[in-house]
């Protein structure tokens, strides 16, 4: 090439579109003057500023919804602050809210950007599980996904196919109800994971008819006495867990009770440390004690719980109106229940029973009082009553359960808790004194297999005491808000249809569960679990969702493949079994590892939302400080461009509409129409609409536009003055402050917080009051393991990022007694296998002397991405299959399926294994 | 040599006898827009539909340019690459392109963006953006969160060089060869050895796309070495 050549073919070239047309620059400012450039400091001379500064927040269910400022310059999100914008407390003696965080949020600005992010839709190219991907647009996967889905909804009914949700959605409302809706216009199964991860308060729900009897945080200063039982606050709650130390500062007893040394543990009043698994048998030696000593609040056992009421001794079973000669025979007595009445001297019935036992009757329970009036039940004593059987001896629940608690007492149970005596009978009698006394409980209790026993234990001994509806006392989950916004949404137009199955079940049914429960545990037990499971679906109280199979997965908001408890079963036996898994999700873990199409969602400071956590008195509004990241979309985006395929689909193949049988009830469901139906013919066009219909719709949230809310971050919700969801105009449920206030009865078969449950499967297996239960051992399997929530992630969110990695060993790790290990010659360091029956997995020793002997602890949530062989302690937990026959009891009030309010658990904590030493990796250790 | 630049900046260079060191002017600056355009386009994603994927074409323009730059530049590894590669098949050329630099189950395989193979992101990344800013270089919205995608930043080169090509004076000139000089150095070479490194991992790196990464790395390297060599003396008269 000449020089004449060469300049010609430049000029051309860099005239040519190759040059001029930019393909990511959005314009280059002709006019601006070009600055002087001679070293890169030059760069640094302008003050760096923002573009915006947005409010967000981290839509993660780890209750914190703290309020955020997010900083954006060119499109970028650099860093976050706390906003510390709260308006004081929540009344004038209470510490404040602000400000709120912890390390995670932190660290979300740079975590958004990480190779973990799924910015594409992919798809699977190789084997399952063998990591080979091609980005494919969103139409052809939409496309592909469509086809499949009006294929097995077609062939084996829409049932067939499930979108599984999580704690990714369970805060944001807005995401949460899209879902709601479209499950509720195609009839998808929706496999409910608040029983699934073994959350669900089921013996809170036994004892009053309800889960979500939380408060705010500023309650646990409002206590004098607080019991900080299966929960670690000082680790999972870092936004609140000043408030504890507050409260122990002004006077508060703040006693922990854990089988390891927390760092809530080390910082409380007291630490009371018994055997893992014996939790029970401590909670009915307190309930001992403080019925010995007398200090129970009779009046309020009297009219608020069922201790007054009448029990037959010839068959342990409530006296009813139906074995009374005198109104039996009138069926608008059914469910009267009696007491016997000190100043009469008579049989009465109880004030507020009687109600339709089937269904519950809610409506009639609002006008009906449990005042007692003139009235004084006896709690103690044993009376001769006539009935349609004859003459029968009676006693009352008061009775029964102080000769109950008496086989618990402090010295009985000292050989299974390891608690002395005087230990005890000391936390019992502070909680006594205590007014009012409060247990602040983590959810660890509902994920074992007994947890509903020591739940009701707790609630009695908050009962005796008169804690229960008070501010500062009672029970301490999570609230909820009142459906009415999420509901009304999801059946905007087409009425409920939904089908809503526990995790739980679910998985037994598709994951051969009881071969588990046969292999691990033996055939009677298999055999007993599956035929009171059998037998609950057989009578209608519990659905059949599962007969038609799954075929077809949809995940969104979880990792549905991490927290599974028999996760390694359940990968083999039901998730790879499927015919297609359609995983939505920001990040990369085990779960879109698996699947066939993996779809990008946005991250937190990528989407709008409105979170409800009822741990502050305020909404947390999450706004969009960015664009999604690549081609991520929100859930409400995800499902419309699904939903939109499927009805262009259904169009193009003509496939017509059909009648859907749920639950006996007839459904016109349309494919063609589905995605009209999900946008409400084109009224609702994004998230951000979904969210002013929230705000509208829902009770207690001012009412305002979303883009008001999100000038503001937060706002304070309506009747939350006081530290306790009392009020009836709050967006959360009240109904057990109501009933102690207003003396309605509770939605409890008896009307009352029932601690005494006579149904037969209750009487069969002696749970008629909470007993304590060995934990379930494995022969040969010595080490109790145990789990719970971590500092350094929520969940298995943030668990890889690589700084957060650096605060702890950078690996998965274990804590285990250095008498244990010291036996299997291990040292701090090592990477051990810890196995049971079921499998293994590898994972980095961490002794400690917090831990006791024969228990291993690991902070859960280490996806298996994280582990050798990709098996976490999934592969090793063996209890997924263990359906407690209790939990799925029906035709008895209040027992029997109810959605987010009582389902089996899945059980996670009740098992054995065992470890050795797999690889030295400690130097400095002698071999 | 300013601090971070990268230790490749000084490595031997064969220089085009067609450009005379020194005479570092219009041609070797339209040259040099040419190749970071060029490079920028190969190394784009196909999933965008702003980019042309007549890739023969890409590469035989870039083997053209190779004969108008002011340093020797071999790409026949490039052009063998490509004679196995059937640009018709659009479908191959994302599954290879996105199955190296886009997607994956631990990230993709061969990141392209600068904060997932460097470790001290957020400054660098910081400082991308003042360099943008400082050039009045803005990035369409779309493309906002990765302004350290390789593309991107060979993109910017482009219009530096671009701009240099035409520059009026002898400050404005002196000011976007300092910058690319600079750019380059901290914000390109520093990274591709792990890119390089990731790639020597990979089993696709003899594909056609990881022989474009390869001849990036290697006209990088004579890249910088030549601006160092065609700038050092105008540059440290001028400060």
């Amino acid at each position: 090439m000449n020089a004449i050549d060469r300049r010609a073919f430049l000029a051309a070239a860099t005239a040519s579109a190759l040059v001029t047309n930019l393909k990511y620059a959005a314009a280059q400012d002709a006019g601006k003057p070009a600055q002087a450039y001679r070293r890169f400091e030059d760069l640094y001379r302008n003050k760096w500023t923002w573009d915006r500064v947005s409010r967000g927040t981290h839509g993660t269910n780890c209750a914190g919804t703290c309020a955020f400022n997010v900083f954006i310059k060119n499109g970028v999100v650099w860093r976050e602050e706390q906003q510390a914008m709260y308006d004081g407390h929540a009344d004038s003696d209470t510490p404040d809210y602000g400000p709120r965080g912890c390390q995670k949020g932190l660290r979300h600005a740079k975590y958004m950007y990480g190779k973990q992010r799924i910015l594409y839709p992919m798809k699977r190219v190789g084997k399952r599980g063998e990591g080979k991907w091609e980005r494919v647009t969103w139409d052809q996967a939409a496309r592909e996904i469509a086809d499949k889905f009006l294929d097995v909804s077609a062939e084996s009914g829409p049932q067939a196919i499930s979108w599984g949700s999580g704690t990714q959605m369970s805060v944001k409302v807005a995401s949460y109800s899209a879902l709601a809706r479209f499950a509720n216009i195609s009839g998808v199964t929706v496999p409910e994971f608040y029983s699934g991860v073994g959350d669900l308060p089921t013996g809170v729900y036994m004892t009053v008819g309800q889960v979500y009897l939380g408060d705010v945080m500023a309650s646990v200063y409002k206590s004098k006495c607080v019991l900080v039982w299966m929960a670690n606050p000082a680790v999972t709650r870092i936004p609140d867990a000043h408030f504890f130390w507050e409260a122990k500062y002004n006077g508060t007893d703040v006693i922990a009770i854990s089988p390891e040394f927390t760092p809530t543990a080390m910082h409380s009043s007291m630490w009371v440390n018994p055997k893992p698994g014996t939790d029970t048998a401590l909670a009915m030696s307190m309930v001992h004690t403080i019925l010995e000593d007398k200090t129970y609040n009779a009046p309020y056992i009297k009219e608020q719980t069922d201790m007054p009421f009448l029990v037959r001794k010839d068959t342990g079973r409530f006296l009813l109106g139906t074995d009374m000669s005198i109104v039996g025979k009138l069926a608008v007595d059914e469910n009267v229940f009696y007491i016997w009445d000190q100043k009469t001297n008579k049989v009465v019935q109880a004030p507020g029973t009687g109600m339709a036992e089937k269904p519950m009757n809610r409506e009639r329970r609002k006008y009906e009082s449990i005042a007692l009036g003139n009235l004084d039940p006896a709690l103690e004593g044993t009376w001769k009553v006539d009935t349609l059987d004859g003459e029968i001896e009676v006693t009352t629940v008061f009775e029964i359960l102080k000769k109950h608690a008496a086989e618990h007492s402090p010295e009985k149970t000292q050989s299974i808790t390891g608690v002395h005596p005087s230990v005890v009978k000391n936390v019992a009698r502070k909680f006594a004194a205590a007014k009012p006394g409060m247990i602040y409980s983590g959810y660890a209790s509902c994920k074992w297999l007994n947890g509903d026993m020591l739940q009701r234990a707790m609630m009695m001994l908050l009962a005796l005491t008169g804690s229960t509806g008070q501010e500062g006392g009672g029970i301490q989950f999570a609230n909820a808000p009142k459906a009415g916004g999420m509901l009304a949404f999801a059946f905007a137009d087409v009425g409920p249809a939904t089908r809503i199955v526990s995790a739980t079940t679910w998985d037994y049914d598709h994951g051969k569960m009881k071969d588990l429960n046969e292999q691990v545990y033996g055939k009677e037990l298999a055999e007993r679990c599956d035929a009171k499971y059998k037998e609950s679906v057989r009578e209608a109280y519990f659905p059949k969702y599962h007969e038609k199979g799954w075929r077809m997965g949809f995940f969104m908001g979880n990792n549905g493949a991490n927290w599974r408890a028999s996760g390694k079963k359940w990968r083999e036996d039901a998730f790879e079994k499927l015919e297609m898994i359609v995983a939505l999700a920001p990040d990369m873990g085990v779960t879109p590892f698996y699947a066939d199409y993996v779809l990008p969602i946005a991250h937190h400071y990528e989407r709008a939302d409105i979170m409800f956590q009822s741990r502050t008195p305020y909404i947390q509004i999450l706004d969009s400080a960015v664009p999604p990241l690549g081609e991520a979309v929100d859930d409400w985006d995800a499902i419309y461009i699904i939903s939109k395929a499927i009805s262009a689909r259904a169009k193009e193949r003509n496939i017509k509409s059909f009648f859907d049988d749920v639950d006996g009830r007839s459904v016109h469901r349309d494919p063609q129409r589905y995605h009209d139906l999900y946008t409400m013919d084109g009224r609702i066009r994004s998230v951000r609409d979904v969210i002013q219909f929230i705000i509208n719709t829902t009770p207690g949230v001012p009412k305002m536009s979303f883009a008001e809310m999100a000038k503001k971050g937060i706002v304070r919700v309506d009747d939350s003055d006081i530290a306790a969801w009392n009020g009836d105009n709050s967006p959360y449920h009240n109904d057990v402050f109501r009933c102690v206030r207003d003396k309605r009865p509770y939605e409890t078969l008896t009307g009352r917080q029932q601690y005494y449950v006579d149904h037969p499967w209750f009487l069969e297996d002696g749970e008629q009051l909470p007993s304590h239960r060995a934990p379930m051992r494995i022969p040969g399997y010595p080490m109790q393991f145990m789990m719970g929530h971590a500092r350094h992630g929520i969940h298995s969110m943030w668990r890889d990022d690589h700084l957060l990695l650096q605060l702890q060993r950078g690996e998965p790790d274990i804590y285990i007694n250095p008498k244990d290990a010291a036996a299997r010659g291990v040292e701090d360091g090592d990477l051990v296998r810890v196995f049971s029956p079921l499998g293994e997995f590898f994972v980095n020793a961490h002794l400690s002397n917090g831990i006791q002997p024969n228990m291993l602890f690991m902070y859960h949530g280490w996806d298996p991405m994280m582990f050798k062989n990709r098996q976490n302690f999934g592969a090793v937990i063996t209890t997924a299959g263990l359906i407690k026959p209790t939990s799925v009891a029906g035709d008895y009030g209040h027992l029997g399926y109810r959605v987010l309010a009582f389902a089996p658990n899945q059980t996670y904590k009740d098992f054995t294994c065992d470890f050795e030493l797999a690889e030295r990796r400690n130097q400095s250790a002698k071999t | 040599m300013a601090p971070g630049m990268a230790n490749t900046s000084h490595a031997p260079v064969v220089l085009n006898p067609l450009t005379p060191i020194g005479l570092r002017d219009a041609d070797s600056a339209r040259a040099r827009t040419l190749a970071y355009a060029l490079f920028s386009n190969l190394l784009a994603s196909p999933f965008d539909a702003k980019v042309s994927y007549a890739l023969h074409d890409l590469v035989q323009q870039l083997a053209d340019t190779t004969h108008v730059l002011p340093f020797t530049f071999d790409l026949s590894d490039v052009e063998d690459a490509a004679k196995a590669f059937d640009d018709a098949d659009m479908g191959l050329i994302r599954r290879q392109y996105s199955g190296l630099f886009e997607v994956g189950s631990d990230g993709p395989p061969v990141p392209l963006r600068a904060e997932l193979v460097r470790t001290n992101e957020s400054v660098a990344k910081e400082e991308i953006i003042r360099f943008y800013e400082h050039f009045n270089y803005a990035l369409n919205p779309s493309f906002q969160w990765a302004p350290d995608h390789l593309s991107i930043l060979l993109e910017f080169v482009q219009t530096l060089a671009h701009q240099e090509s035409a520059a009026a004076d002898a400050r404005a000139l002196l000011s976007l060869q300092l910058a690319q000089r600079d750019f380059v150095a901290r914000h390109i070479a520093d990274w591709m050895p792990g890119v390089m490194d990731r790639l020597s991992r990979n089993a696709q790196q003899s594909s056609f796309f990881g022989a474009v990464v390869t001849a990036l790395n290697r006209f990088i390297r004579a890249d910088l070495a030549w601006q160092n060599q065609s700038l050092d003396a105008s540059v440290e008269g001028a400060r």
